[in-house]
């Protein structure tokens, strides 16, 4: 992964967990990095680093809330979003789609003769 | 997929302890899991539990990697706990909690009066330290990690209420008879900082009663 897709990747971390939590209903840690893989054949990769502060933060926010379980013989916490994180992804989304859609006219704006 | 025994959790649990330094429980059973479930996928593709569980560990940023994550853990949670004291604080602004303290005070005022220059300054110097003493019922209270950072914080927030202690010592006037006097502005200094420090003490003695774990605190 290169260093632009890492900085854009940093930058739109909490929508992508907003959005994964909003399709699915609970996701542990180790979960959320391997379904971005997979969503993205392996391009994108989610680091520990980055994912658990990201995780504290939106849970500080209000808009995750926790529950743990244990699996086999260690504890596991699942994240959910609030009803706060439910308005909070639809919004968050619908900002960088927005945000993406002018990107792309700017990446594709043809050489001025 | 192979699942780790309980030697094997202990020996990775041990790594978290002794080689990133993790001292807060609900964030090291996070990482255990994480690492462990790493070491798992490892495990299944054939690897020795010491080849798979380097490659885990390596994957998530070393030891320098993680402590990050512990860094990074105790500023959100501080902030949060900074957040809500400022909330609490922001309820008290209120008129019947304004109103209702200015008149706790001035019936103060009329109580000192009366009272002989010694008890006086005792009842001063009791309201005063009560934030010390909502630090006490705090640290008593600290069950986990997270109530760790609480107490952390409350202790900081005490020491104001020491500092104006020694402020009004520091101030202090002895007539020739050794008793003290005060200047009319000092008193309504000392009455305004006994004030906020008896707000203070109850704003921390309720920061006591929350928890920083379960329950997010903006919803």
């Amino acid at each position: 992964m290169n260093s632009t897709t890492q900085h854009v990747l940093k930058g739109s971390l909490s929508v992508i967990i907003l959005k994964l939590l909003e399709d699915r209903e609970r996701m542990y840690g180790y979960e959320i990095t391997q379904q971005v893989k997979a969503l993205t054949a392996g391009e994108m990769a989610i680091t520990e680093g980055a994912l658990y502060p990201a995780l504290h933060k939106l849970e500080a926010e209000g808009l995750l809330t926790t529950e743990t379980e244990v699996v086999d013989g260690r504890a596991r916490k699942y994240y959910s979003l609030t009803k706060d994180g439910q308005q909070q992804s639809v919004s968050r989304t619908s900002e960088l789609r927005a945000f993406m859609e002018n990107l792309n006219t700017i990446l594709n704006l043809k050489p001025a003769i | 997929m192979a699942t780790l025994s309980t030697k094997q959790l202990d020996a990775l649990r041990h790594d978290l302890r002794s080689l990133a330094d993790i001292k807060y429980v609900h964030l090291q059973e996070e990482l255990l899991d994480h690492y462990a479930t790493l070491t798992e996928a490892n495990v299944a593709t054939g690897q020795s539990f010491y080849e798979a569980s380097t490659a885990a560990w390596l994957a998530m940023g070393n030891g320098k990697g993680i402590q990050q994550i512990q860094d990074d853990y105790e500023t959100v949670t501080k902030q949060q706990i900074k957040a809500r004291h400022k909330e609490i604080i922001r309820s008290y602004l209120h008129w019947p909690t304004v109103v209702t303290t200015l008149l706790v005070g001035i019936l103060l005022v009329c109580g000192l009066m009366l009272l002989p220059m010694m008890a006086a300054k005792v009842l001063v110097y009791c309201l005063v330290a009560s934030p010390t003493v909502a630090a006490g019922i705090s640290y008593y209270r600290r069950k986990d990690s997270h109530q760790e950072l609480a107490w952390q914080f409350i202790s900081q927030r005490t020491n104001w209420a020491t500092c104006l202690l020694n402020l009004f010592n520091l101030f202090n006037m002895q007539s020739k008879d050794g008793a003290t006097i005060y200047s009319p502005t000092q008193i309504a200094l000392l009455l305004i900082s006994t004030g906020a420090c008896f707000l203070l003490a109850v704003s921390l003695a309720q920061l006591t009663r929350e928890h920083f774990y379960h329950k997010p605190l903006f919803s």
